[in-house]
C-alpha cells in the first residue's frame, strides 16, 4: 500500500448521482503487473493520497477537477480488507477545472458483480495540488457484459517479472482462483464417475477427466507462453527487456568502453529499487567491476532514479557538468541515453 | 558465425561421446533414442574431467577439456562399435493411426509447440534475464571461464553466489565457450537448451518402449502441464536441470522393474544410477532428494533378493563411487553440502501450512497437478488395491514412493526448518516443489498398462519387431494377483 503522505484536498467519497457530462473521457486502465510503474510512480509524483470507496459496477465514472494530472492506483479488497497486488490498475486523470471520466473496473481480475469496496491511492506531482472529486457513480453491469468480462479475466495475461521463476500467481476470474474452481470441480465430477461408472469404466474415465482438464489449463497457460515469448522479442528488439530495461546494451555498451580504454574501467551505478537491474548489468560486463560505490569509478550509470541533477557551472576553464546522484558528486559527460530512460556518463 | 561454429563443434563432440558410451550401456540403439540420452550423458562426463581438472590443479583451456573428451569418446566409441547388434530398451509398437485421438494430440503438438517456442525464443535469442543466473548460475560459469579455474568465491565481491553448488551446469556452459575469445551468454544457455531438449525427447522415447504414442505423449505433456516447469524452461537456473536427471533416473528405474532379463535389468539400473549420480552434481538437492532416496529403494525393493541383490549392489556401488568425489571434495574444501547454513536447524512452523497448501492448490506455479496427482494417485491404489484392476502395473510403484518421498523431504524442509522463511516469501518452495510434482505425474502416467500392449502380451502375438524380449519371459511380466 502507497503510504499517504500530505493529503489532497477535498477526496470525496459520497455518491452523488448525476448525468454524465458530454465530455466524459472513457478511460481503460492498465493492470499493474510489475513494480515498475508504482516505482516510477512514487519517483516522479510527491502529493500522495488514500482514500476508499464502494459501490456495484463495471465502471465508475468520477467528476473531478485539479490544477495537475492525478495518478490513481485504484484495487479491489477483498471482504477481510487485503488485496491480491496484481488486481491493481494505474490510470491517470487529466488536468482539468471539471473532468469526467469513465474508467472500466472489469480490466482487474479481482472485479466482480456486486458491491465491492475499492482503495484509491492518488498521486500528483507536487505536494500543492488543489483537487477534488465531484462525484462518483457506479454504472450497473449487464448480464452480456458480466459474461464478457469473465472471458476477459480468464485471458488476462499471467505477470512475468524476474520473481516469475520463483511462483506464478494464476488465473482469476471475478476475484476467484482458476485453480480452485477447476480443481474442486475436477473432483466433484470425479465422485460422480466413481459413484455412477461400471467398476470396468471407471479408470479409463476418471483418467480421461484428468487428462481433459490437465489439457485445458496447459492450453491456457500455453497461450501466455506465447505472448511472453512475443512481447519479449519485440521488446529486447526495442532496447527494452521487460524488468531489465536496457541493462543488456547498457553492459553491451560498457563492455565495448572497456575494450577500448587504456585504464581500467570501473562503472558506478546510482538507482533507486532493487539491485536487479545492476546484477545484470554485473554479469554482462564482467570483469569489469559494476558496483554503488563511486571511489575509484571512471563511468556512472543513473538509472530508476528520481532524485539526481546535473549541474553545469562556468569558470575560466569554461563550462562544467557535475553529476550529482547519491553518492557520486562529479563532473561528468553524458554519453549515451538507454531506451528505458537510464543515461551512461563518463566521470572525469 | 565463429562462435556458433565453435559452439557447435563442442557440442557434436559432447553429443558424440554421450552416443558412443549410451551404445555401451544399452548396444546399438536406434539413432535418434542414442542422440537424445547423449547429452546428459555427455554433461556428466564432462563435469568429470573438469572437476578432475580441477583437484588437480590444471586450467580449463580448449586442450585440457578437449583432449580427455576426445581419449573418451573414442575410446568408447571403438568398443561401442564392436557390440554385437542388440538393444536393451524394446522398439515402439507400431500403431494405426486413429483420428479417434486427434483433438488430444493436436492439445498435446500446441501445448509442447509453444514450450518449444518459448524456450527457444528466452534461451537462445533473448539474454541471460534471470536473477539467480546473473549470481549463482551463468555468472559463475562466466567466471569460471574466464579464471580457467571453477570460481568457488567465499563472497559476492565479484558478484557471485553459492561457491558451494556442485557444478554441472557451470561445467557444460564452460566447455561450449572453449575457444572462444569472449565469453557467449547465447552459447551459454543454448546448450542448456538443448540438454533439456533432448531429455523431454529421450524421456518420450524411452517411454514410448513400453507404451503407446499416445500414453507417452499424454505423460510428456503432463510433466510439462506444470505451469512452472515450462516456464524454467527458458533456462538460467539449475532447478529444471536437476529435475531433468530425476526424471531420467525415474524412467530408468521404471524400465529396471519391467524388466525380466538380468543382464539388461543391470543396465537399465546403472543406467538409472548414472542419472542421479549427474543430478549429484547438478545442485545439492540431488544428494538428499535424488542419490539418498534412490538407494534406500533400490535396497528396499532389489536388495533383499537373492536374484536381484549383487545387480543392486553393482549398480549401487557405480552410482555411489560416481557420486561421493563431490562430497567428499565439498567436505575437503570446506563448503556447504546444503544450499543454507541453517538448513539443519529443526523446529515445526505451522504458520507456514496455510502457504503450502495455498501454494499447492491455488495459485498458478503448478495448474491443476496436484489436484490430477493426488485424484490418480487414490484411484490407482483403490483400483489395485480393492479391484485388483489389471490395468496397473506395479512396477511402477517404487517410482511413485521415491516421488512422494521427494515431496514429504521438501515439506520437513519447508514446514520444520529456516527454510521456511523461502517458502513465507515464495522463493524457491515452488521450484522445488515441481521436482516432486513432475516426478510422481511420470509414474502414475506410466502405472497405468496401455490394453494394446497388455493384450499383446498375452495372446504373445504377432510382433514385425526385431530384438524384443523372448516371447515365454512374457508371463512373469504380468503382475500375479
Amino acid at each position: 500500500m502507497i503510504p499517504a503522505q500530505r493529503a489532497l484536498v477535498l477526496l470525496a467519497t459520497f455518491f452523488i448521482v448525476g448525468t454524465v457530462s458530454a465530455e466524459t473521457i472513457l478511460i481503460e486502465p492498465t493492470l499493474v503487473d510489475s513494480s515498475d510503474p508504482v516505482e516510477t510512480a512514487l519517483r516522479n509524483n510527491k502529493g500522495r493520497a488514500t482514500t476508499a470507496i464502494e459501490g456495484a459496477g463495471q465502471a465508475l465514472v468520477i467528476g473531478y477537477r485539479s490544477n495537475e494530472p492525478i495518478n490513481i492506483f485504484m484495487v479491489p479488497l477483498k471482504d477481510n480488507e487485503s488485496y491480491v497486488p496484481t488486481d491493481f490498475m494505474q490510470f491517470t486523470l487529466p488536468q482539468s477545472i471539471d473532468g469526467s471520466v469513465r474508467i472500466d473496473l472489469t480490466v482487474s481480475p479481482g472485479w466482480k458483480p456486486g458491491r465491492t469496496k475499492y482503495l484509491l491511492n492518488l498521486l500528483t506531482q507536487t505536494e500543492s495540488a488543489e483537487a477534488g472529486f465531484t462525484s462518483l457513480e457506479f454504472e450497473p453491469s449487464s448480464v452480456g457484459q458480466i459474461i464478457s468480462t469473465g472471458f476477459r479475466h480468464l485471458f488476462t495475461v499471467e505477470p512475468y517479472t524476474p520473481s516469475s521463476y520463483h511462483a506464478l500467481r494464476g488465473y482469476r476470474v471475478f476475484g476467484e482462483s482458476i485453480t480452485i474452481t477447476l480443481g474442486i470441480l475436477t473432483l466433484i465430477i470425479t465422485i460422480g464417475i466413481s459413484i455412477f461408472s461400471k467398476t470396468e469404466k471407471r479408470l479409463s474415465h476418471i483418467t480421461i477427466l484428468l487428462v481433459i482438464v490437465t489439457l485445458l489449463y496447459a492450453s491456457r497457460f500455453s497461450i501466455d507462453l506465447l505472448r511472453f515469448t512475443h512481447e519479449h522479442l519485440v521488446g529486447y528488439m526495442n532496447g527494452i527487456y521487460d524488468e531489465a530495461g536496457s541493462a543488456h546494451q547498457i553492459g553491451r555498451t560498457i563492455s565495448d568502453i572497456s575494450k577500448e580504454s587504456s585504464v581500467p574501467v570501473h562503472v558506478a551505478v546510482c538507482r533507486d529499487g532493487t539491485n536487479y537491474k545492476e546484477k545484470i548489468i554485473r554479469y554482462v560486463t564482467y570483469p569489469t567491476p559494476v558496483t554503488t560505490t563511486a571511489t575509484g569509478a571512471t563511468h556512472a550509470v543513473v538509472m530508476d532514479r528520481g532524485d539526481w541533477s546535473m549541474q553545469t557551472t562556468i569558470d575560466k576553464d569554461g563550462s562544467h557538468s557535475t553529476l550529482l546522484c547519491g553518492p557520486i558528486h562529479r563532473r561528468a559527460k553524458k554519453l549515451t541515453d538507454f531506451s528505458d530512460g537510464s543515461i551512461l556518463f563518463s566521470l572525469e | 558465425m565463429l562462435t556458433f561454429s565453435l559452439f557447435s563443434g563442442m557440442t557434436l563432440l559432447l553429443i558424440l561421446e554421450g552416443t558412443a558410451i549410451v551404445t555401451l550401456l544399452l548396444g546399438k540403439e536406434s539413432i535418434l533414442r542414442a542422440t537424445t540420452l547423449s547429452l546428459p550423458i555427455g554433461a556428466l562426463t564432462n563435469v568429470l574431467i573438469i572437476f578432475a581438472l580441477t583437484i588437480v590443479g590444471i586450467p580449463l583451456t580448449p586442450l585440457s577439456i578437449l583432449l580427455p573428451t576426445i581419449i573418451i569418446t573414442i575410446t568408447a566409441g571403438f568398443f561401442a562399435w564392436r557390440m554385437p547388434n542388440v538393444t536393451t530398451l524394446k522398439n515402439a509398437q507400431q500403431e494405426a493411426t486413429t483420428r479417434k485421438f486427434s483433438i488430444v494430440i493436436a492439445l498435446c503438438s500446441f501445448i509442447l509447440g509453444s514450450t518449444l517456442i518459448y524456450s527457444f525464443a528466452h534461451a537462445v535469442l533473448l539474454p541471460t534475464f534471470q536473477y539467480d543466473s546473473a549470481t549463482n548460475w551463468t555468472m559463475r560459469s562466466k567466471i569460471s571461464f574466464l579464471d580457467r579455474y571453477i570460481a568457488f568465491d567465499p563472497t559476492e565481491d565479484r558478484g557471485m553466489a553459492k561457491p558451494q553448488y556442485p557444478f554441472l551446469f557451470h561445467a557444460l556452459q564452460i566447455t561450449v565457450n572453449q575457444g572462444q575469445k569472449e565469453w557467449s551468454d547465447t552459447s551459454a544457455n543454448a546448450i542448456l537448451w538443448l540438454l533439456s531438449l533432448s531429455t523431454f525427447v529421450a524421456l518420450f522415447l524411452v517411454i514410448r518402449s513400453q507404451r503407446s504414442l499416445l500414453h507417452s505423449l499424454l505423460t510428456i505433456t503432463g510433466i510439462l502441464s506444470i505451469p512452472l516447469f515450462s516456464l524454467h524452461l527458458g533456462q538460467g537456473y539449475g532447478d529444471n536441470v536437476l529435475a531433468q536427471y530425476f526424471l531420467l533416473s525415474l524412467v530408468f528405474l521404471h524400465l529396471t522393474y519391467e524388466e525380466v532379463d538380468r543382464k539388461k535389468k543391470f543396465t537399465l539400473l546403472l543406467l538409472s544410477g548414472i542419472f542421479v549420480s549427474a543430478s549429484v552434481w547438478t545442485k545439492s538437492e540431488g544428494t538428499f532428494f535424488g542419490l539418498i532416496p534412490w538407494l534406500l529403494i533400490v535396497a528396499l525393493t532389489l536388495g533383499r533378493t537373492q536374484e536381484t541383490r549383487m545387480l543392486a549392489i553393482r549398480s549401487a556401488g557405480v552410482t555411489l563411487l560416481l557420486s561421493i568425489p563431490w562430497h567428499l571434495f565439498a567436505l575437503t574444501k570446506g563448503l556447504l553440502l546444503t544450499p543454507h547454513g541453517s538448513d539443519t536447524t529443526f523446529a515445526f512452523h505451522p504458520e507456514a501450512l496455510s502457504e503450502v497448501l495455498h501454494g499447492l492448490f491455488d495459485r498458478g506455479s503448478f495448474g491443476i497437478a496436484w489436484y490430477v496427482i493426488i485424484i490418480l494417485g487414490v484411484t490407482l491404489i483403490y483400483e489395485h488395491c480393492r479391484k485388483k484392476n489389471q490395468r496397473i502395473d506395479t512396477t511402477s510403484f517404487p517410482g511413485i514412493v521415491w516421488g512422494l518421498l521427494v515431496f514429504l523431504e521438501f515439506l520437513v524442509v519447508y514446514l520444520a526448518t529456516p527454510n521456511v522463511r523461502f517458502l513465507l516469501n515464495a522463493e524457491s518452495f515452488y521450484r522445488q516443489m515441481m521436482i516432486p510434482a513432475g516426478m510422481l505425474i511420470m509414474s502414475l502416467g506410466m502405472a497405468i498398462r496401455n490394453h494394446r500392449i497388455q493384450a499383446d502380451h498375452e495372446g504373445l502375438g504377432t510382433t514385425t519387431l526385431k530384438n524384443v524380449v523372448s516371447p515365454e519371459k512374457f508371463p512373469s511380466r504380468l503382475p500375479v494377483n
